[in-house]
């Protein structure tokens, strides 16, 4: 689609942490719509495929002051400085100009797996066995995305397809725009409590603008300046903190895996 | 010019150097990695029109509304519906995956016997006929007098037309007996109406109206009830007056999700719910924050000469002595006990951890007696009753065997046990159901089509089709105010091995030659559930939405039974009217039976007050903990792993989870694996120190393990249930454990 002379976009999410309880319906619905295959009885926490992700952590006091929140991670959709688009060999990892969106290019990718080492919120996934499903389940897969072969990285990319779809849309009905509801994410249409707000960032009028601007939202790993368009929030300051953290070490990993 | 040996090795290593700066080797690269992509053996989407198709979720008893994308007659996704009157547009991740299930690896696609094979337990293919013969023969000797028993039929979603059929049958059968399971989110309500004089319900809890539930371990948040009503309310909170608010007190051992969530998490020790219960009653009483007048004209126990009454069983629970017993501060239980009469109307929600460990018969007595002191019975914003669904099937239970909950049932007293497929989302250990069985040649018959849970242990599994694949109703679920029906119509075909359970029941019947009411009067089993759809029509109560134009229509708009069986088999909800709140009969606080005094004077010290075995040499407390609808009978999309093993968001059967101190002082190491012995036996775990976990408690998943997502092999491992103590009153809640590294 040409792109030219129309509003570039800014698509990004804030996700409410008060508000998320864990529950995973964004993880299985992420990997219904973009035909993720079950994990082989060998997958593990690092070697599975879930490109959101929901993480556990507390606030590390002991019991019964300890608390508990859940973070759902996606690809956080850097907007500056975006690494796995600078160390990508292949040109596998592009962002689209139109809409923001940081798009890994399954064909293109040698699996060389740099982008997974650059990655600083390790949201990136390396397909270590053939996509399998079991016999007959294959039927259900969304005829809308390619499943991807071993030896190939794959990650979130706000479910682009939909954002095409909702572009044919508006398109028939020869508009430029699209409506703003024809356009969200699987994990956003599935969370049950509403904790993710998606839309443009670029339009200062949308609610996912506003919540971004939200004195209690806040971005993983700031610090890096990598602007990534996923925004969190949280009325509770130590659930903020949370985006201060670095990479932890595999022991410290597993605490917060709880 | 003479070439040599040389520049012939210089010519093609230059070449070789010089390619490097040209395109091609990267372009080769490229159309390798592009050619490389579409191996034969990668799956390739179906292709064709994209049709949306709607029914309503079956897995468990909230019937979701379930919006289907489907490629052909193939649904590939599954989402809620928004508008939808019953579930909110809310869908759970067990529903996402629904269009899974029929391909299950665990899948039964035919009728099979369970053999014994070289010492292994192996399931055998068998004809219907054979299986029915089986069970025809079993049932032909309790008439006979050849042996004895009773013949029953496991309902774990009551209400739906085939329950009717189910209970029909039992009638015309020796001792059939009609067998139900406590519902998530009934389990309070069941209790509540066994302690009024009259019948007066179905209840239901008025959770739009409400300002303070006080849950003991209900998880309110992961799964009760109907999710998306739940859901609904807590996000509307944000928009209300903060004194208008939805306050939420979880009392509950462990750090739960709905008690990470909740306004206040009030962490007891394990098994001393009553003991709360009964300490908040006292401060109730004694502070006068109760409805004198009603109780004195309502309840029939609250005190007796004989001082076996309400008064004398709670003076006993001080908020010292409760205190002393739940590990909650004094303080705490009396301001609690002000909270819940300061913020009225509040409800009492019990149920426990249906996944895992629900509460027994006298805490759930406790807390029903408690919603009743409370006054929070036949009020707004309380526990309301509502009208039934039209019925049109059971007229009166002299046609039809009446429901007995499963800790009803004698023990040693079923002969023939049939597992109807139907789940309630609540985990059942197969012990409570082995304790009913007659102990030698019992028949058990599972129509599940896993070969998983409890059908692992079935004597012949006779697979009905699946979710999706046929015709079912579902009625409103336990905990709704108003009564609500609606299809689910299958949206692909059932395999050829499948059997529908009402052909089951008319084949059984006529193999032993039983007169089947049904059969008389419904061929098939549409024509049966047209029966009950004409019912509702002929009332005119209540509207019909429609699941594909969202809209909703008077019933009385609706030209004919037939048209509101179009409407409903296309995706369509019926809701009944609202009707003023009935007034309350009366009732008694202790519950009917003769030794609940007793009863609840012995749980009030605290479910592990009489288990067996010094506390010392055992050290920690089992508790089985699990997710509603996710470790019960049903199978799980294999795209759970997502949750269960490639995240570890969610626990899988053997997972542990331990409090650091304790698990150090007691030799354990986070990661490390562990030994957790109780009276019933000896499993090894994988254990992870987490400091929500109280000490001296060891918190063990069910289920499911990593094999139920991917093998057909069907003896599973150890679970944490078959560790568990299953005391008189049908809990398994907690058990005295050692734990050794």
């Amino acid at each position: 689609m040409d792109t030219k002379n129309k509003k570039q976009h800014r698509y990004g999410m804030v996700i409410d942490l008060d508000k998320c309880t864990g529950c995973g319906a964004c993880m299985v619905a992420c990997a219904v719509e973009n035909n993720i295959p079950p994990a082989t009885a060998k997958a593990t926490d690092r070697t599975g495929i879930t490109w959101v992700r929901v993480y556990k952590f507390d606030n590390g006091l002991p019991f019964p002051q300890n608390r508990s929140a859940y973070i759902p991670v996606p690809c956080q959709q850097c907007g500056e400085h975006t690494p796995c688009v600078s160390v990508c060999p292949q040109k596998a990892v592009e962002i689209d100009a139109a809409s923001g969106i940081v798009a890994q290019i399954p064909v293109r990718c040698l699996g060389c797996r740099y982008c997974m080492t650059a990655c600083p919120y390790h949201t990136r996934y390396f397909n270590w066995w053939d996509p399998v499903w079991p016999a007959g389940m294959e039927k259900t897969l969304n005829p809308d995305v390619s499943p991807r072969m071993r030896g190939v990285v794959e990650k979130c990319n706000f479910c682009h397809e939909r954002l095409q779809a909702a572009r044919a849309k508006a398109a028939a009905a020869g508009g430029e725009e699209i409506d703003p509801k024809d356009y969200q994410p699987a994990c956003v249409e599935a969370c049950p409590t509403g904790a993710i707000t998606f839309g443009d960032l670029a339009d200062p009028d949308s609610e996912v603008s506003r919540l971004a601007q939200d004195g209690q939202a806040f971005r993983m790993l700031e610090k890096l300046g990598t602007e990534p368009k996923v925004y969190y929030r949280s009325e509770q300051a130590w659930v903020r903190q949370i985006a201060q953290r670095e990479v932890q070490k595999p022991k410290e990993k597993e605490k917060v895996h709880g | 010019m003479k070439i040599s040996r040389r520049d012939l090795f210089k010519f093609v290593g230059g070449s070789a150097v010089g390619a490097f700066l040209t395109p091609v080797p990267w372009k080769l690269i490229d159309d390798a990695a592009i050619w490389s992509q579409n191996w034969s053996w990668i799956p390739r989407p179906l292709h064709g029109e994209i049709r949306t198709k709607f029914t309503t979720c079956t897995l468990c008893p909230a019937g979701c509304g379930v919006r289907a994308r489907c490629v052909g007659d193939q649904p590939v996704m599954l989402t809620g519906v928004v508008q939808h009157p019953v579930s909110r547009g809310a869908l759970c991740p067990v529903g996402l995956g629904g269009h899974h299930l029929p391909y299950h690896p665990r899948r039964a696609a035919q009728p099979v016997e369970r053999v014994q094979k070289n010492g292994k337990t192996e399931f055998a293919p068998v004809t219907l006929d054979a299986a029915v013969a089986a069970i025809a023969a079993a049932i032909s000797d309790l008439k006979t007098g050849r042996s004895g028993g009773s013949i029953a039929v496991l309902d774990q979603q009551p209400g739906r037309s085939i329950s009717a059929v189910y209970r029909q049958f039992l009638r015309s059968v020796p001792n059939g007996v009609y067998v139900t399971t406590p519902n998530s989110g009934g389990d309070t309500l069941n209790t509540l109406q066994g302690m009024l004089d009259k019948p007066y319900g179905p209840l239901g809890y008025d959770l739009e109206n409400t300002r303070t539930i006080l849950s003991f371990g209900a998880p309110l948040l992961d799964g009760w009830g109907t999710p998306g009503r739940v859901m609904e309310i807590i996000k509307a909170q944000k928009s209300l007056d903060p004194d208008k608010r939805l306050k939420i007190i979880q009392v509950e051992a462990r750090q739960s999700r709905t008690a990470l969530f909740a306004d206040e998490w009030v962490a007891v020790n394990p098994g001393t719910e009553a003991a709360l219960a009964l300490g908040l009653a006292h401060v109730l009483i004694h502070e006068d924050l109760y409805d004198r007048d009603l109780i004195r004209r309502k309840a029939d126990d609250f005190r007796k000469e004989d001082r076996r009454s309400y008064f004398d069983l709670v003076e006993r629970f001080t908020p010292e002595e409760a205190a002393g017993i739940t590990g909650v501060s004094p303080d705490r239980i009396i301001a609690t006990a002000r909270g819940l009469a300061q913020r009225a109307p509040a409800i009492v929600i019990g149920g426990g951890d249906p996944g895992g460990g629900p509460l027994g018969k006298e805490e759930e007595t406790a807390l029903a007696g408690l919603n009743l002191l409370l006054g929070s019975v036949g009020r707004v914003g309380g526990i309301v009753s509502r009208r039934d669904v039209p019925d049109g099937l059971i007229h009166s239970n002299s046609k039809a065997a009446p429901p007995t909950e499963i800790s009803n049932v004698p023990d040693r007293s079923i002969r023939v046990l049939i597992l109807d497929a139907a789940e309630s989302g609540n985990v059942i250990p197969w012990a409570l159901l082995e304790k009913k069985l007659v102990p030698q040649g019992a028949v058990v018959v599972s129509l599940s089509s896993y070969l998983t849970g409890l059908t692992r242990h079935a004597g012949y599994i006779i697979p009905a089709p699946t979710y999706l694949e046929s015709l079912q109703d579902v009625p409103a679920p336990a905990d709704a105010t108003t009564a609500s029906f609606s299809l689910s119509p299958p949206l692909m075909a059932a395999p050829a091995g499948a059997t529908e359970p009402f052909e089951l029941v008319r084949r059984v019947a006529n193999a032993t030659g039983v007169p089947f009411i049904e059969e008389a009067k419904a061929k098939t089993f549409e024509d049966h559930l047209k029966r009950r759809v004409e019912a509702i029509h002929n009332s005119k109560r209540g509207h019909i939405f429609n699941y594909s134009d969202g809209k909703t229509v008077s019933i009385a708009e609706v030209g004919s039974a037939d048209q509101l069986w179009k409407i409903l088999s296309e995706g369509g909800c019926w809701v009944d009217s609202k009707t003023e709140i009935k007034p309350m009969p009366n009732f008694s606080l202790l519950g009917r039976a003769q030794n609940n005094f007793e009863r609840l004077q012995v749980a009030g010290q605290g479910r592990l007050s009489k288990a067996p075995g010094p506390v010392a040499a055992f050290g920690f407390v089992l508790m089985p903990i699990g997710w509603r609808g996710a470790t019960g009978n049903g199978q799980l999309s294999p795209l759970m792993t997502k949750l269960y093993q490639e995240s570890g968001l969610r626990k899988l059967s053997g997972q542990a989870e331990v409090n650091p101190e304790t698990g150090k002082a007691f030799g354990l190491t986070d990661g490390g694996r562990a030994w957790v012995e109780t009276e019933k036996g000896a499993m090894q775990v994988e254990v992870r120190f987490d400091a929500a976990v109280m000490p001296r408690v060891i918190e063990v998943a069910v289920g499911p393990s990593v094999e139920d997502f991917s093998t057909a092999e069907t003896p599973g491992p150890k679970n944490a249930l078959d560790l568990c103590n299953l005391d008189e009153s049908c809990t398994w809640r907690v058990t005295r454990a050692r734990v050794t590294a």
